[in-house]
């Protein structure tokens, strides 16, 4: 999910009649003739700020934030500390991707205005970006406590506890925006995300049904659909929302992916191994854990275990730590008669995600097989309370 | 005795044949004959709109010789009006249609006296009274009813009068969804088994989906039930040993029930498929009691510990080697299970899905009930499929209508789907959900009877053309249950391969099956030894008898061969 920058309201106050014309313009909202009056007031006087902050304003405007952040840059060094020239420089950071920058910018201005809640949000955009979502969720609930109606804070606030993945909290305030906001694409991407999270795929299947039908070329939409469904299993709709996101971004490595793994799941094994061979030639693919993990997933289905269990070894020197993956080479080690050392495998995974249970029901079978009867029974219950925890509804 | 059915001889170039299913190749091949036979029913459950759960899950179907003719019959369980639960008008009533022996039937359910009363969901036929004439439970929403067959053609309900009836609160509010004859204790009387799905009240009912988009709700909203298993105490009576056996020690979602004795220690043990909780397996004490050792065995979960929306189950040797394997089917998104018995008490059950080729190929499918049968009879049990996905389930997997499934056993449990070779009538789609077996026509190829929510049932006639030979055999049993169920049957062919089987009509979901074990032969024309383990304990052994016919069996007074039919 991306966030869009928000627009500039400047206080304007012209110095000298170029000056007032060029603010003219830019109030005038021709920005681009503006720029031209700044560009020329500045050739007479480069290191007046009020000029370089109105560019970079012009320039911001004009979806020009890379070439904005220069000319702002010389006006903090020339007026230190400006909120001015703090925001509007904070902003352009923000529009370019330089999040850290960004953030920076956002905290001197707090340091003044703590309760600010429009600053508050953007730090918030900033960590969000930055992947600190523990602090993105403080500063937009810091943001609420002043405008607790804010759908934009709201949703942020929303979009750090999904990160964060607690979609149970992110719920209640991703509703509260879609309540304040019905139409808010992202509250209700958001919310779908929640949803998902919780179980409740028709909700979020519908919510996101809707954004496709209202915006059919929305790409973003179309790719939760099709992530939702695939988590869900519904592979072969998935397949479809696949598809279709590659007709709006053709390329998009996840996609790609996603969809290989849709056609294994599907048992279309010759169309998938098609995909697979194309995918494995594509650098920006081929060594992606997902895509690892699709085509151990496929030489298990054709039989093929000694590649299943290389490229799950492949996949694991990526991502060491995945407690899945650890499981699907403990699988593969079962089927392929090495029970000691599947063991071992399913016991990592355990270690690394305790609450998966899949490597948990595949120990129970491996104990057994040893004899190692308490090891299994331990197991045996932990599934049993699970299952008496999903029998309470704690699932949902 | 021969029975002197239609025998059918394969061609003798066959014969010279080895016996392996490869040689033995030729499609399956499944005509549906409904409208020819008159087997005209159309399973009513009553929706509504409402999108109640009850209208979700009937019914059963009965494959029985009710009139002992040597013809297997055919009853229809039926649903009723919502949310009342009463059958009211024809449209609702359960039917029973009588096999003309001319692979034609004849309605006869008014003269039986069976049209039902209630909400119907399953059906399960056996002889509880040793008479020589089979009888039906009839289970359903909140009401059950035991009917007893007089011999005459008619059937009276001594529900109460046998102690079925509800006997409390608890009771009365049981939604049993399946249930079956077995003789857990070898006393030589059945005793019956209900599975029991949720708590359901019409009136308190969740709704669900969202306000666009109303449909049916997950299980998980609903409480689960006990089982339940009633002792016949041998005199038309029966107990209610739910609570002092242990079965109803364990609350599941109950879905199809099935039979088999897994650890061979001469006791019935019983499997439960539960709907999105892990499964249950009563492992028979043989002390009258029951302990739950699904997880033990290694059939409570899948592979990777996951639950799945489990509905029909089947409990038969797939693999040739003697012992019970178990196929349960599933709903789009599970795969449909097997697990392979390896005869180990460390770990019984082996999860033999993605080897056996069921996984990717039935991911995309909704089962309900389902048989395992050797519908080829080469020597290995096919499964047969009764196939739907949920009505409003089609905005995520396309269709819910689906035509039925078959998948060839290709030997060592690994199958291939041939739904698509099966003839052009086995391509209907409908919502399937029963389905039981039986050689209805007689030619040692086994039929199936499949119903539809709200549209005609099938009758699949097996056609296959190049099918192997076959023999099955009628049991009667004298010290054990009149009807043989729960005895094991092994037969050994001329080249020295054994096959296995045993005698139980509790087969798939809320379904129930002729009771006779079968027997594809491949190429033999002959077996060259069979041993018949019935329930009392006694071994009964026979030689060399003759392939294609259904072979009638007496349990002798004591072990040894008893009279050679």
């Amino acid at each position: 999910m991306t966030w869009g920058a928000a627009g500039l309201v400047l206080l304007l106050v012209g110095q000298g009649p170029a000056m007032a014309e060029a603010d003219r313009m830019y109030a005038d909202r021709r920005y681009a003739e503006a720029v031209e009056r700044y560009l020329a007031l500045l050739q007479e006087d480069p290191e007046n700020p009020g000029a370089r902050l109105r560019l970079g304003a012009s320039l911001l405007q004009l979806g020009r934030p890379e070439e904005a952040i220069p000319h702002l840059e010389i006006a903090e060094r020339v007026a230190p500390g400006d909120p001015a020239i703090l925001q509007v420089l904070g902003q352009a950071c923000l529009g370019a991707g330089r999040f850290a920058a960004a953030a920076a910018r956002f905290r001197r201005l707090l340091e003044n205005t703590p309760d600010d809640p429009g600053v508050l949000r953007h730090l918030g955009v900033c960590q969000y970006q930055l992947g600190d979502f523990e602090a993105s969720a403080t500063s937009f609930r810091s943001a609420l406590s002043s405008q607790p109606e804010n759908t934009r804070a709201l949703t942020g606030l929303g979009m750090s506890l999904n990160s964060l993945e607690r979609p149970d909290e992110a719920r209640p305030v991703l509703e509260k925006a879609v309540e304040l906001a019905p139409s808010d694409r992202m509250a209700r991407l958001a919310l779908a995300r929640s949803l998902g999270d919780l179980g409740e795929f028709l909700r979020a299947d519908e919510l996101l049904r809707a954004l496709t039908a209202e915006g059919p070329e929305d790409w973003e939409a179309w790719y939760f659909l099709a992530v939702l469904r695939f988590r869900n299993s519904y592979h072969e709709q998935a397949l479809e929302a696949f598809d279709r996101c590659l007709t709006l971004r053709p390329g998009h490595p996840e996609t790609r992916i996603l969809r290989f793994r849709s056609l294994v799941k599907l048992g279309r094994l010759p169309e998938a191994g098609a995909v697979r061979q194309e995918l494995s030639g594509d650098p920006e693919v081929a060594n992606d854990p997902e895509f690892l993990l699709g085509h151990a997933e496929y030489s298990f289905q054709t039989g093929d275990l000694a590649t299943a269990l290389a490229r799950i070894d492949e996949a694991l020197v990526r991502r060491p730590r995945s407690g899945m993956l650890h499981h699907w080479k403990a699988r593969i080690l079962h089927h392929s008669g090495e029970t000691a050392a599947a063991q071992a495998e399913a016991e990592r995974a355990v270690a690394l995600a305790p609450d998966l249970r899949e490597p948990r029901g595949l120990l129970v079978r491996l104990y057994q097989l040893q004899g190692k009867e308490s090891e299994a029974a331990a197991q045996i219950e932990w599934l049993r309370t699970r299952e008496r925890a999903v029998a309470r509804g704690s699932r949902r | 005795m021969d029975t002197g059915r239609t025998s059918r001889i394969a061609p003798a170039g066959l014969l010279l044949l080895a016996w392996c299913p490869s040689v033995l190749a030729g499609s399956i091949l499944l005509e549906e004959i409904s409208r020819e036979a008159g087997l005209e029913f159309v399973l009513s459950n009553g929706a509504t709109g409402d999108f109640s759960q009850v209208e979700l899950m009937p019914a059963g179907i009965a494959a029985l010789d009710y009139d002992g003719d040597g013809c297997t019959d055919v009853f229809f369980a039926n649903g009723a009006a919502l949310p009342s639960l009463v059958k009211e008008g024809p449209r609702f009533h359960n039917r029973l249609f009588r096999n003309n022996c001319d692979r034609t039937f004849t309605d006869v359910t008014e003269k039986a006296g069976l049209a039902g009363q209630g909400y119907s969901m399953a059906v399960a036929a056996a002889d509880y009274d040793n008479d020589g004439a089979a009888d039906l439970f009839v289970a359903g929403v909140h009401a059950s009813f035991l009917y007893r067959n007089r011999g005459d053609g008619t059937f009276e309900d001594v529900t109460e009068k046998a102690g079925l009836a509800a006997t409390g609160p608890e009771q009365s509010r049981m939604w049993s969804i399946s249930a079956g004859w077995l003789d857990y204790d070898n006393d030589g009387w059945l005793d019956l088994f209900v599975s029991n799905y949720v708590r359901w009240d019409a009136q308190t009912e969740p709704r669900c989906g969202s306000p666009g988009y109303r449909t049916y709700c997950h299980p998980d909203l609903f409480p689960g039930l006990p089982n339940q298993l009633f002792h016949n105490r041998g005199d038309g009576t029966f107990s209610d040993v739910s609570s002092a056996s242990g079965v109803a020690s364990q609350v599941g979602k109950g879905m199809g029930v099935a039979f088999a004795d897994y650890d061979g220690d001469g006791f019935t043990d019983v499997f439960v498929a539960n709907d999105s909780v892990r499964h249950l397996l009563f492992a028979n004490q043989g002390d009258g009691t029951f302990v739950e050792r699904a997880f033990e065995a290694g059939v409570a979960l899948d592979e990777n510990g996951v639950p799945i929306a489990g509905m029909g189950a089947d409990f038969r040797d797939l693999d040739n080697d003697g012992r019970p394997d178990l196929v349960v089917a599933g709903m789009a998104s599970d795969s449909f299970q097997l697990f392979r018995n390896r005869g180990d008490e460390r770990l019984y059950f082996d999860d033999h899905t993605v080897q056996s080729g069921l996984e990717v190929a039935t991911l995309r499918l909704t089962g309900w009930s389902l048989g395992a049968y050797d519908l080829d009879n080469d020597g290995w049990k096919d499964l047969f499929f009764a196939t739907s996905h949920f009505p409003r389930l089609e905005r995520y997997v396309g269709r819910s209508e689906l035509p039925n499934h078959v998948f060839r056993n290709q030997g060592e449990a690994r199958f291939r789907d041939v739904s698509t070779e099966a003839g052009a009538g086995f391509q209907v789609s409908g919502h399937h959900h029963g389905a039981a077996f039986a050689d209805f026509d007689g030619d040692g190829r086994v039929d199936v009877v499949v119903n539809a929510l709200n549209a005609p049932a099938r009758l699949f006639r097996n056609v296959t053309a190049d099918a192997g030979h076959w023999i099955a055999f009628a049991l009667t049993g004298v010290s054990s249950n009149r009807d043989g169920l729960g005895a094991t049957v092994r037969v050994t062919l001329p080249d020295g391969r054994t096959l296995h089987n045993h005698a139980t009509t509790s087969v798939g979901y809320a379904c129930s099956s002729e009771p006779l074990v079968r027997f594809g032969l491949g190429a033999a024309d002959r077996v060259e030894a069979v041993e018949i383990r019935w329930p009392s304990g006694r071994v009964q052994r026979l030689r060399a008898l003759v392939a294609n016919r259904v072979v009638e069996v007496t349990e002798p007074r004591e072990d040894g061969a008893g009279e050679q039919p």
